[in-house]
Parts: structure tokens; C-alpha cells; sequence
């Protein structure tokens, strides 16, 4: 019965996007600052899947292929993302971690990160803001999301050279903000 | 490799990406150096609050309800290499073909007969052009039916809960009818309530009724159709969700 069809395929989808809720909307809400965006982004990028569900091959990996959808979303929300993507980054800029192992504070950190995580409450999110787009979905692809440089860069359609310099000056960037933050809260051990 | 070197694999390090050379020379180093091995652990584990951290949000539930109601309202999964099958018994099935080939479609016809009226009102309410409920409120010409007065309000079928949602007077080309929606497991299912004289203005309809013992299923491309007829008023549903054993609960009450 083809309603019988539809409701199965439909249930199907439902189960298997019930499994990756969580992960598809916090990639949304830190790629994208405001809430109502992201929030807007996710559902058209669900709707767009839903309706080509029928490409979806059962066996393979279903939340890869929802995060295209959402990356493509992503980019039309913003078409600045895609072009700070592909920006090439300058090779004569100064190791940021090189400069930061030199610091007090970021010693301090190495030496107790957990005591630090304990008393920075949402200012990881601060700091995850203060990345570039570009920077930002590649940490979050990779770090928060775990997905390979490979599928990244297939992901975001760039090099993987490219997946792996944004790599290295946001967590670069981050490690910065932590510093910044360790220094304003007194936190030196 | 000396230490500065090293720390150049430090990312991909932590994301276990270095290629084979590469990190055979970097675990070398580190088995070696113990102020090397001691960053890489640390950095790893700032690594693991950062990600720890950013993980904690998750989809808030009206968000995932919210998305759940869009997929309900919004045009099927485009399923391929869909045939057209009839549920009605297989006897019946030459005569009923020819007669609803010329009815069942989903382009217009000129006709506008019930069955393509039907279906137009229950595609303008997916999208949100008919906004119904929860007021319920009947044709005035319904005055010595009885229906309103026992129409099920929310129930379970065979473990399926659907619930009314409203009722409001509708008119099929002249006819006075009563578009009723209702839900089941969140899938919207529009019934029309028609009395059964005026079914003299559908003459296809009726004819269809009266060959199958006044009850007709039809299903295709995952929309099914269902009419009942009751005695005082025939019953005509639609939606993407079976409708058979539904219809059946305006019979039994
Ligand atoms: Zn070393
Ligand atoms: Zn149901």
C-alpha cells in the first residue's frame, strides 16, 4: 500500500534524524550567531533532506549526508562563509602557539585545564565566536563533530591543506582566548 | 626531529590525521622527550573541555516538535517507481479503473467532481492556505443531521491517537458541506461530512459508493481516500496517513 510506503520511509527518517538532533542543532547555533538563523537554517536544511530522502543510501552514514544539507543551508544564509572558506592563508603569519607557549597564563592553563573549564562557564562559546566563519565550522566539524579532514574538505568543497591551516589557527585562536581569560580571572597557579 | 618541529603536528596530531611518515617520526620523538609528551597530553585534554563544552546544547524539544509538524505538513518524500494500486477488492477493480482514472487525478478536471475538490482543500490546508479550528461550527443546512452531535473527538485506533481539530462549513462546487480536520500521529486528515441527497451532484461518487457496498478506498502516491457512507451522510476522507480503520470509527459510534 503506498501510504504504507510513505509512512515507513517517512518513520525512517524521522528515527534516524532523532538520532543526530543534538549535533545538527548545536553545529547550527555556533556556526550561526543568532538563534532565530540557525534555527531557520536547520529547519530548511531538514526540509530539503526530508524531501530527498529517497537518495539516501540505507548503510551509509545518514549524518554525513544531513550536514551537507546543513553546510549548503549555512552558506546560502551567508555567502561570506564560503568566501572566508577559501581565503588562502598566509604562510609568513607568526606561530600563534609558539607565541602563547611564552605566556604565564597559558603555562598556567597547560598545567590545570580543568580547574580553568570550571570557572569560564559560557566563555567557550564567546571564544568560539570570535573565530572566523570559516574557522569556526572547521573546529566544529572536526573537534566538536568529529568528521574526518577528508570529509571536511568534502564537506566544505576545499582543500584538505586548507581544512588543516583553518584547523590550526582556530585552535591557535582559541587557545589565545583562554589565555585572555585565564589573565582577567587572576588564574595563575 | 626537534621539539619546534614538532609542534607543528600538534593538530593534526590530536585529530589522530598525521600520514603514516610523519607519525611514525612524531611518536618516535614523543617516546623520547618527555616535555613534548607532556604538551601534546595537554593540549589533548584542552582539546576535550573545548569539544566537552560546545557538546553540552542540544535541540531543545519544541524546536525537534516544531520540525516534526513541518515534516507532517510538508510535500511527501519523493518516492520513485511508485505504482498506482487500488485497495478495493480485486473483482471490482476493471470497473472501478475506468471509472476513476477519470476522477482520481491530480491534475484538474473540468469537471471538478468530489473526489479532485477534495483533494484541492486538503493540499491548501498542508499549505497552510485553509486555517481551521478550534472552533467548530456546521452548515446551517446540517440542522436535522445528526452527526454533529456524535463526531469523534479525539480517540485511539488500533494505536493510533488522532484528535479533531475543527470543523467548518465548506462548499464543493454548490454543495453544502462540513470540512472537518482532524490529526492522527500528527498527520493532518481532512474529512468531509456531506449529506447523502447531495450526492446526487456527484454522480461518480455515488455511483463508486453504491458498486462497493458503500465504502471505497483509494490510494496513490501516498495520498488514500476513503468514503463511507453512513445512512444520513456520506463521510469522505483524505491525507497522507491510512485512513481506512479511521473512517470506520464514524461507523461504530
Ligand atoms: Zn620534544
Ligand atoms: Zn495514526
Amino acid at each position: 500500500m503506498a501510504s504504507e510506503a510513505y509512512l515507513r520511509r517517512k518513520r525512517e527518517f524521522v528515527q534516524l534524524l532523532s538520532e543526530h538532533r543534538d549535533s545538527l542543532y548545536r553545529f547550527c547555533t555556533n556556526v550561526i550567531w543568532d538563534k532565530g538563523g540557525a534555527e531557520d537554517v536547520l529547519q530548511e536544511a531538514i526540509l530539503s533532506a526530508y524531501k530527498a530522502f529517497d537518495n539516501f543510501q540505507v548503510g551509509t552514514d545518514f549524518r554525513a549526508w544531513m550536514f551537507r544539507f546543513v553546510i549548503n543551508k549555512v552558506f546560502n544564509h551567508n555567502k561570506r562563509y564560503r568566501k572566508e572558506l577559501q581565503l588562502q592563508v598566509s604562510s609568513e603569519e607568526p606561530d600563534l602557539l609558539e607565541a602563547l607557549e611564552k605566556e604565564n597564563a597559558y603555562s598556567s592553563i597547560l598545567q590545570d585545564p580543568q580547574a580553568l573549564f570550571e570557572r569560564i562557564d559560557d566563555r567557550v562559546k564567546t571564544a568560539l565566536l570570535s573565530l572566523g566563519p570559516g574557522e569556526r565550522m572547521v573546529f566544529l566539524l572536526r573537534s566538536v563533530e568529529g568528521f574526518t579532514y577528508r570529509e571536511i574538505a568534502s564537506f566544505l568543497d576545499i582543500p584538505m591543506g586548507t581544512v588543516m591551516s583553518h584547523l590550526f589557527r582556530s585552535r591557535a585562536k582559541l587557545r589565545e582566548s583562554l589565555s585572555g581569560y585565564a589573565r582577567q580571572m587572576g588564574f595563575m597557579r | 626531529m626537534r621539539c619546534e618541529e614538532l609542534r607543528k603536528y600538534l593538530s593534526p596530531y590530536i585529530d589522530s590525521e598525521l600520514d603514516a611518515a610523519v607519525c611514525t617520526a612524531v611518536v618516535d620523538h614523543l617516546a623520547q622527550c618527555q616535555s613534548c609528551n607532556q604538551r601534546f597530553n595537554q593540549e589533548q585534554e584542552i582539546e576535550r573541555l573545548l569539544a566537552e563544552r560546545l557538546r553540552k546544547e542540544g535541540m531543545p524539544d519544541a524546536f525537534w516538535k516544531a520540525v516534526l509538524a513541518k515534516l507532517d505538513t510538508s510535500k511527501n518524500i519523493r518516492i520513485s517507481r511508485y505504482g498506482i494500486k487500488w485497495l478495493v477488492p480485486a473483482v471490482v477493480i476493471p470497473v472501478l479503473a475506468i471509472a476513476l482514472s477519470a476522477v482520481f487525478l491530480w491534475v484538474k478536471v473540468p469537471e471538478r467532481g468530489l473526489i479532485p475538490v477534495v483533494q484541492d482543500i486538503h493540499g491548501r490546508y498542508l499549505k497552510e492556505e485553509i486555517s481551521l479550528g478550534p472552533e467548530v461550527s456546521w452548515p446551517e443546512e446540517f440542522k436535522r443531521v445528526s452527526l454533529p452531535s456524535w463526531l469523534p473527538q479525539s480517540g485511539e485506533v488500533e494505536g493510533h491517537q488522532f484528535r479533531l481539530i475543527g470543523v467548518r462549513p465548506c462548499d464543493i462546487n454548490d454543495t453544502k458541506a462540513a470540512y472537518c480536520v482532524y490529526e492522527c500521529c500528527r498527520i493532518p486528515v481532512s474529512i468531509f461530512v456531506l449529506r447523502k441527497e447531495d450526492l446526487r451532484s456527484f454522480p461518480q461518487a455515488r455511483d463508486m459508493l453504491e458498486k462497493n457496498r458503500g465504502s471505497v478506498m483509494l490510494s496513490r502516491r501516498g495520498m488514500n481516500l476513503g468514503m463511507i457512507d453512513l445512512g444520513e451522510v456520506v463521510i469522505c476522507g483524505i491525507s497522507s496517513h491510512s485512513i481506512g480503520s479511521f473512517l470506520e470509527t464514524f461507523k461504530r459510534v
